[in-house]
């Protein structure tokens, strides 16, 4: 258990209130015998509640025993690469329809292959077009799996 | 006189031209396989039926397939706005129902309904019923009502899905007799059928086709059919009409596309889906599966409509199913 | 005896040349649509139900059980080649089978599951064979608060999963079960907490949220490793298949995952996704050395492996017995059985018996034809995962994308991937569990039906669910777990206090 810890059970417990609260006012919660949409959410946003203050004392304690200590989860970590590679993804979700598949697949492919341990331009684009290629041909093709066309119409 | 040749000529050739597009587009129609969009999931009674349809339509559609494809979600929204929101150059065909484009509209309030889609062919009419456990004491209709409208809110019945026909169909009953019974949701006939072989309800309502196995071996009933009339495959049931109760539940089926579809390409469609559900082979494998055709052309897709319409939202009122 | 000529003739029917090629193509088919991405077995059936059309429909089903449990054996390759799992009855596999890869232990692991899987189909079509009418009555008998009791016995069970917190696994439990409530609601047919996202309408899809939870956010996890060119898989391929000690170690989860999952199996509703995390839990229990479990213990993947593909066999009880479908694949079987004009039910057994033994005597031949094909392609596999993960992971990534992708054609669904993709990764660098928050995803959606059900059956009472038996019984023992695994840590906190 960490300070971080504490910090988090906050954020449930917040979390459990929301869903409490939309449970009741936006939902309903029925009667008993024919209970509403919103009676399980409640119920279950008030376990989360009870969990989080347990999770809470108990990071509370443990940091009180340690106050020393400040871990940090970041420290060495290549977490600016972590953020690049979840940018990529949502660019390619969001550019599939417009540019179509093959040159959405290629480019997501290079960009992603460029941001790992280092490897060569030409190498990256070729593994980009081979692999473009042969998964449209996989999925697209043999698997009638629908590809949007994009502007260049394929 | 050459003169007058030459417009003639000209006048011809520019007719020739504005007319080749036009008859290659229809002559040519379709050039790929088609899709028939179907808002359930695999496995399911409207897929299989759909699949069974569309198994020997190339045939009849220059021999391009028709392809089944399921979109799921939203309890067939996410369905029919995939249908609308996509091109309308008749390649996508969509299979609806009474749910889809009835009751889920009128309960829900959509923004769009039936009048956003042309009709191309009727597949089926009817197919719900009502069911109680042999064993259950008051077993006939007229000792069922008498029972529970001495034991208020006593019986506990399921159906095929909250909004669905067979659930209308019990909610419309029990207002029009006045009895008070409790309606247990399930997601599907599947589960209801267990509910009630397990004896945990006394009645289900349902589509006959997954009890029929129960009713042949006597261990349910079926106390009346919704339809406004008996279905091909049981004759012997009544429906509720015959049996004195004013409620019809209308299921049918209907292929079709969304609005703005060329008219020579929906006549194509029309005239494929007519012999599709004249075809011998197709018919047969159709009640094999359960689902006998009532064939309809597209000329009298309003008319269905437009009475279902009145009679769903009359009923939605009744059973106080109403969207808000 | 009759039971055996039944059975001898089924098999009659299974080995003859015919059936055999459509066995083997459908356990080939199945296994190569398993392994991709978003495809599980009931994806599988259903893209490949037009193919069966023109064929005797006991060919049919022979070949469609091959394509089922081709596709079950798919989906384990995935999770325990890329930490990804085919579909909910695989994740427990992630979690020890993933960890043996890593330490170049991918074949025992893939050739354990393949074996477990074959034995554990044996047993269940023993069981099928002597207990197929009584068990179907007794399936009967579970009704709505007693499908909510074994719900509840199930998240119990998560508090055994986890390596950490047991808060922490129960915070994870209802956050699970509380993603699960967004989206249709089953009684009201409304949406909610769909934060007006058409995309959430029908709820978060299974597909997109294990993508994002295990295949992206392990990769995320892995590149934001520091230590340099750290091969992920580069420790020394230790043997393509099980040795003797690990024969040794998952012959009695092997066992006792197959009678877990062959009784689980026959409840309709996530029969194989609950068995093997029960399976799962038990191995926990069983062990000497429980700790084991989570880093690579091969009888982590022998008890789940075996619960699932019994629970298979199970499944088969309410279809043939009833006409009842446990789940999407068993509804798929049943509609390509009323394609071919047969309706499953207490009739058929007495009119077509042929074709409830032929089947039977396919599953079986399917698991044998699965082992036979399989074996073989573990070296195929082991070798893929000798390219440089600098090369491996954006093709992970691809694969994912593709499979949240194709779910419903919908480029949305890639972002929900991504949003668990990325709650994922953070969560685990919390020190937080995503079994249990799978397993309670799950389950929920039942669950909370369940409970509606019996409350408008009981007229409001919550004493149902301890008045009947059945449901008593399972209640019991889902608040005795909970409170046996949560009273340790109390203690512990009293030590740890009085120390400080």
């Amino acid at each position: 258990m960490e300070r971080y810890d504490r910090i988090i059970s906050l954020i449930w417990i917040a979390l459990g209130i929301g869903q409490c609260m939309e449970s009741w006012v936006l939902l309903g919660l029925g009667s008993v015998s024919e209970p509403g949409t919103g009676f399980m959410p409640f119920v279950v946003g008030l376990v989360i509640i009870v969990l989080s203050v347990i999770l809470l004392l108990e990071s509370s304690i443990e940091v009180k025993k340690n106050p020393g200590r400040k871990v940090s989860l970041w420290s060495d970590t290549h977490w600016r690469r972590v953020i690049y590679i979840v940018i990529l993804l949502l660019a390619y979700a969001l550019l599939l329809p417009k540019l179509g598949y093959l040159i959405a697949t290629f480019l997501v492919l290079v960009f992603l292959l460029k941001s790992g341990e280092p490897i060569k331009w030409p190498a990256a684009i070729i593994v980009g077009i081979l692999t473009s290629t042969i998964s449209y041909l996989v999925f697209g093709i043999w698997l009638s799996v629908s590809f949007p066309k994009g502007i260049l119409s394929f | 006189m050459k003169k007058q040749v030459l417009i003639h000529w000209v006048l011809g050739l520019v007719i020739f031209f504005f007319t080749i597009p036009h008859a290659l587009a229809a002559e040519g129609f379709p050039t790929k396989p088609l899709e028939l969009i179907v808002p359930f999931a695999a496995g399911g009674g409207t897929d299989v039926m759909c699949r069974t349809m569309v198994a020997r339509a190339a045939s009849f559609l220059s021999n391009q397939p028709v392809v089944v494809v399921n979109k799921t979600g939203a309890a067939t929204v996410a369905a029919s706005r995939y249908v609308l929101d996509g091109r309308n150059d008749g390649y996508t065909l969509y299979s609806t129902s009474t749910s889809s484009m009835m009751i889920v509209p009128l309960m829900q309030k959509t923004d769009f309904s039936w009048r956003d889609f042309m009709g191309i062919a009727q597949v089926l009419r009817g197919g719900d019923g009502f069911f109680v456990r042999t064993d259950f004491p008051h077993n006939t209709l007229e000792k069922f009502i008498a029972y529970a409208k001495q034991n208020p809110g006593k019986i506990k019945y399921t159906s095929a899905g909250t909004g669905s026909t067979t659930h209308l169909a019990m909610e419309g009953f029990a207002a029009a007799v006045g009895m008070d019974i409790k309606h247990i949701p399930t997601k599907g006939d599947a589960e209801a059928v267990m509910a009630i072989l397990g004896g945990h309800v006394v009645a289900a309502s349902g589509s006959l086709t997954p009890y029929k196995p129960h009713l042949e071996s006597g261990k349910l009933k079926c106390l009346a059919q919704y339809g406004v009339e008996r279905d091909k495959l049981f004759p012997q049931i009544p429906t509720f009409k015959e049996q004195g109760i004013d409620v019809i539940v209308d299921l049918w089926r209907w292929v079709v596309v969304p609005k703005g579809v060329a008219a020579d390409r929906v006549k194509i469609l029309a005239a494929a889906f007519k012999n599709i559900l004249h075809d011998k082979e197709t018919l047969a494998s159709l009640e094999k599966v359960g689902n006998p055709v009532t064939y309809l052309p597209p000329e009298e897709y309003e008319n269905v409509m437009k009475a279902s319409e009145v009679a769903m939202a009359k009923l939605l009122k009744i059973a106080k199913m109403e969207g808000k | 005896m009759d039971l055996f000529t039944n059975l001898y003739q089924g098999f009659q029917i299974g080995l003859s040349p015919i059936n055999l090629i459509y066995c083997f193509i459908g356990v080939l088919l199945g296994t190569l649509i398993g392994v991709l991405p978003g495809i599980g077995p009931s994806a599988a059936i259903a893209l490949l139900l037009p193919t069966t059309f023109r064929v005797s429909p006991v060919s049919a089903i022979i070949m469609l059980a091959g394509i089922y449990y081709g596709a079950m054996y798919g989906g384990s390759t995935t999770s325990i080649l890329v930490n990804i799992p085919g579909e909910a009855a695989s994740v427990v596999t992630c979690l020890d089978g993933y960890q043996m890869a890593r330490k170049g232990r991918a074949g025992p692991a893939l050739g354990i599951s393949a074996f477990g899987s074959f034995i554990a189909g044996t047993l269940s079509v023993v069981g099928l064979m002597i207990l197929a009418i009584p068990l179907s009555n007794v399936a009967l008998k579970f009704g709505f608060p007693e499908y909510f009791a074994i719900m509840c016995l199930g998240l119990s069970i998560v508090s055994y999963l986890g390596r950490g917190s047991i808060f922490k696994a129960l915070t994870m439990a209802a956050l699970g079960v509380s993603i699960s409530f967004i989206g249709m609601d089953v009684v009201v047919g409304k949406p909610r907490f769909d934060f007006g996202l058409l995309v959430l309408g029908d709820g978060v899809g299974l597909i997109p949220l294990l993508m994002g939870l295990f295949g992206i956010a392990e990769v995320l996890s892995n590149m934001e490793q520091k230590s340099l060119a750290r091969e992920i898989f580069q420790a020394k391929i230790k043997g393509l298949l099980p040795s003797a000690r690990d024969w040794i170690d998952s012959l009695g989860a092997i066992f006792r995952g197959s009678v877990l999952g062959f009784f689980l199996g026959i409840l309709p509703g996530g029969g194989a996704v609950i068995s093997s995390f029960i399976s799962y839990a038990v191995e926990k229990k069983v062990s000497k050395h429980p700790e084991r479990l989570g880093t690579g213990a091969i009888e982590g993947v022998a008890g789940p492996e075996s619960a699932n593909n019994a629970a298979t066999g199970g499944a088969f009880i309410p279809l043939f017995v009833l006409g009842i479908p446990s789940n999407v694949a068993m509804a798929l079987l049943l509609g390509a059985l009323m394609i071919h004009g047969l309706q499953p039910g207490p009739l058929l057994l007495k009119q077509h018996p042929e074709i409830f033994w032929g089947t039977v005597a396919s599953m079986y031949l399917g698991n044998a034809m699965l082992l036979v094909l399989n074996l073989p392609l573990i070296g195929v596999w082991v070798k893929l995962l000798r390219v440089p993960y600098k090369i491996l992971f954006p093709m992970i990534l691809l694969f994912c994308l593709i499979g949240a992708y194709s779910v419903n054609n919908n480029p949305a669904d890639m972002l929900v991937m991504l949003f668990f993709g990325v709650l994922g990764y953070l969560l685990r660098k919390y020190g937080y569990e995503l079994a249990p928050l799978v397993l309670a995803f799950v389950l929920g959606p039942q669950m909370e039906q369940a409970f509606r059900q019996s409350l408008i059956l009981s007229d409001g009472s919550f004493a149902i669910f301890f008045t009947r038996p059945i449901s008593a019984a399972a209640m019991g023992l889902a608040v005795f777990l909970l409170i046996t695994a949560v009273i340790p840590t109390f203690r512990v906190k009293r030590e740890k206090m009085e120390t400080a």
